[in-house]
């Protein structure tokens, strides 16, 4: 489909390796993988996404994508050389103190990145000590960067970001306007018993209006280790194999992005979200059981493709929505001819412009 | 058949033993790819932990077992998942069979609608009629200064559709004139949907959706008092059609037309346009999501026409799809009993 959604972000999995091993990470990160995205693929992946006039941001994760040391230096100034914005997603591990985290920063500001998001809670302080998320965030505030701190969310969850903040670094940075810090839901992966939400922050007939579309279905293009491409950047991406919409080895991001985009399901997904289209399943099929199930957009969605129940529904019944969705697809990423901004210049948090993120390289 | 093979290469004083699993399937192959192996240890409750130390099937090799029992979940990047009992004695020696079954296979869930631009548009000889009909200048002047019941040039079968068409800017009129006019009317349904989404975002407008329903339907009853007919025409509209992509669609709007004089609100409501206004009262989230101040009273009190088109969007959309749409009971029907 022509007009839609195009792709403004590329995620970069570089590695599912990681200094942690926590529960239920979506990825199943851990130290013993060996397996990484080369560096020649994943320059080459930037190349290609600086050609989609669409994107504006590279994100590194993983796995741990601090572990590829200098790779990562050379990936982002290659990101800023063809004005895209970088991100890093890290655990912190290397922060161990602000003068190291500062070390360790400090090519990559100078390479152009202007982002860093820390990931932390319960279950990732067992293996990195909350004060390095401390470090790491004062460090980037320090120079320049933008700091997202993202808290694991649970039931029973012990750290909250109160505890975060309340350390000395973060308490000299607790209200520089470059810095965030959230709560994130933390999810069950393989066994849903292990992860408990509190009943209000699941999904039921009271609550669904709050409910949003997917932000990330054919918004996000995602590479893993082994080049294959993903069309959104979900907690759950790696059970879905209708997510799966091809490989690097195979064809270009552009025409795997051309072609998932022709799915009406992801175009129902982006225009509506997993939530809704459950709800509106379970009205043609009453056994279907989606009330107080689920907390997070992306369990949602992987029991959308995964309950039989409702796969059927959908396959026999989407028509019956087809063109409420594709209107209201069209109206949200069609853009006006007359009145639309100039593509070649893209607006980012981190670099507005070309020029900018060239001139800060 | 599968071989598990205890190695002793206990290194520390928690471990019992060390394990060296090589699993193949009923016809003796290794399983091919990468898989994601995940070994639970059940024993440990509240605390039990999953160890992932290899992503390569074959010569799975575990390391620093504790002692108890464990399950071995498997899944395949196609996430075709498996699960295996472990059962280990601490310090044991033992070989177990365990065999690799597959659950069976899925079609992948794929619904292609191709690349044709065609595809966007409905095949309802109706719509096409009422796009020539929009693009007359006079059409769209109409639809702005006059409610649509009120347009003599559109046939009362087919006013729904012309709602659609105006609600969601398909398709764009080339003429400068009518598109100007044309997207003044998207700006202003946007915009008026900014401001519900900005309702949303306080936590206590929200809850009072959530709360007994005899009082939500005061507040619906005290709510619908403030409104008149154009408004809840565009809220019906607006919720109906695209309640959704707001965001995007705002985003988009706004970059080009700064101002937000000439929304169509209650007058009531207009502080909350106007930051400077009262700075009691908190105006928009802030950049973070949250609020600048905290919620007043005065702010839910004045939230409430808002909350009333909410539900009344909501209601006149379940006369479309009653089925889907009557989940919302008991809030909305409440709503709508307060609404009548």
């Amino acid at each position: 489909m022509n007009a839609g959604r195009k792709p403004t972000t590329l995620t970069l999995l570089t590695s599912y390796q990681c200094t942690a091993a926590c529960e239920n990470c979506c990825f199943a990160s851990h130290p013993g993988i060996a397996e990484k995205l080369p560096l020649w693929r994943m320059l080459d992946a930037i190349e290609q996404a600086a050609e989609m006039p669409s994107m504006k941001l590279v994100v590194f994760s993983g796995g741990e994508c601090f572990m590829l040391e200098d790779e990562l230096v050379v990936a982002v100034a290659r990101c800023t050389e063809r004005g895209l914005a970088s991100r890093c997603v890290t655990n912190g591990y290397w922060a161990k103190s602000v003068q190291a985290a500062h070390a360790r920063l400090e090519p990559l500001y100078r390479a152009g990145l202007r982002e860093i998001n820390l990931s932390t809670g319960d279950h990732h302080q067992q293996f990195v000590p909350v004060e390095r998320i401390a470090y790491g965030a004062a460090a980037a505030i320090r120079l320049g960067m933008n700091a997202v701190v993202v808290v694991e969310r649970e039931m029973d969850r012990t750290f909250h970001a109160q505890g975060l903040l309340s350390h000395p670094e973060m308490a000299a940075i607790r209200d520089h306007p470059n810095l965030i810090v959230f709560d994130s839901p933390w999810m069950a992966m393989e066994d849903r018993d292990s992860v408990r939400h509190g009943p209000a922050s699941l999904t039921n007939h009271l609550n669904i209006h709050r409910r949003a579309p997917c932000e990330s279905v054919l918004d996000t293009m995602v590479v893993n280790p082994r080049g294959e491409v993903g069309a959104c950047c979900g907690l759950t991406r790696e059970q879905i194999p209708e997510m799966q919409i091809g490989s690097l080895q195979d064809a270009t991001l552009v025409e795997l992005a051309e072609a998932a985009g022709n799915d009406f399901l992801k175009i129902w997904l982006a225009v509506e979200g997993p939530e809704h289209i459950l709800a509106w399943a379970s009205t043609i099929d009453p056994r279907i059981d989606w009330e107080n199930r689920f907390n997070h957009h992306c369990d949602a969605c992987r029991a959308l493709y995964d309950d039989a129940l409702v796969r059927d529904v959908l396959a026999h019944h989407w028509r019956e929505r087809r063109d409420d969705v594709l209107y209201r697809y069209r109206l949200a990423h069609q853009k006006p001819e007359a009145e639309w901004p100039d593509q070649s210049t893209r607006h980012t948090p981190i670099a507005s412009s070309r020029q900018e993120a060239i001139d800060h390289a | 058949m599968s071989m598990l093979s205890p190695v002793d290469q206990a290194t520390s004083s928690t471990v019992a033993c060390c394990l060296e699993l090589e699993i193949r399937d009923e016809d003796g192959r290794l399983p091919q790819g990468n898989m994601f192996p995940v070994l639970t240890h059940l024993d440990s409750g509240r605390t039990w932990r999953i160890l992932r130390y290899a992503r390569a099937f074959d010569g799975l090799l575990f390391r620093a077992l504790p002692p108890g029992k464990f399950r071995l979940h498997v899944a395949s990047p196609r996430h075709e998942t498996v699960e295996m009992e472990i059962m280990l004695a601490a310090g044991g020696r033992e070989r177990i069979n365990l065999q690799l079954k597959r659950k069976p296979g899925r079609q992948p869930l794929i619904i292609d609608i191709g690349a044709d631009e065609d595809t966007l548009i409905p095949a309802r000889h109706s719509v096409s009629r009422l796009v020539s009909c929009l693009l007359s200048d006079r059409a769209v002047l109409n639809a702005v200064e006059a409610p649509l019941d009120a347009s003599d040039a559109i046939e009362k079968s087919e006013r729904h559709h012309v709602r659609r068409l105006l609600c969601i800017g398909f398709p764009t009129p080339r003429r400068p004139l009518a598109q100007r006019l044309f997207w003044s009317i998207v700006d202003r349904r946007c915009r008026l949907e900014a401001l519900l989404a900005t309702v949303f975002a306080n936590e206590a407008v929200t809850e009072m959706l959530n709360c007994e329903p005899a009082q939500v339907a005061d507040e619906a009853r005290t709510a619908v008092d403030g409104l008149d007919r154009l408004d809840i025409a565009d809220a019906l509209m607006m919720l109906a059609l695209y309640s959704a992509p707001w965001k995007a669609v705002m985003s988009e709007v706004c970059r080009t037309q700064a101002g937000i004089r000439d929304v169509l609100i209650p007058a009531g409501l207009a502080h909350m346009l106007q930051p400077d206004a009262n700075p009691a009262i908190p105006t928009r989230p802030s950049a973070r999501g949250r609020w600048a101040g905290e919620p007043s009273d005065q702010t839910v009190l004045e939230a409430g026409p808002l909350i009333a088109r909410i539900a009344l969007v909501i209601a006149g959309a379940s006369e479309a799809q009653p089925a889907y749409f009557a989940m919302f009971d008991p809030v909305i029907r409440q709503m709508r009993e307060g609404n009548a």
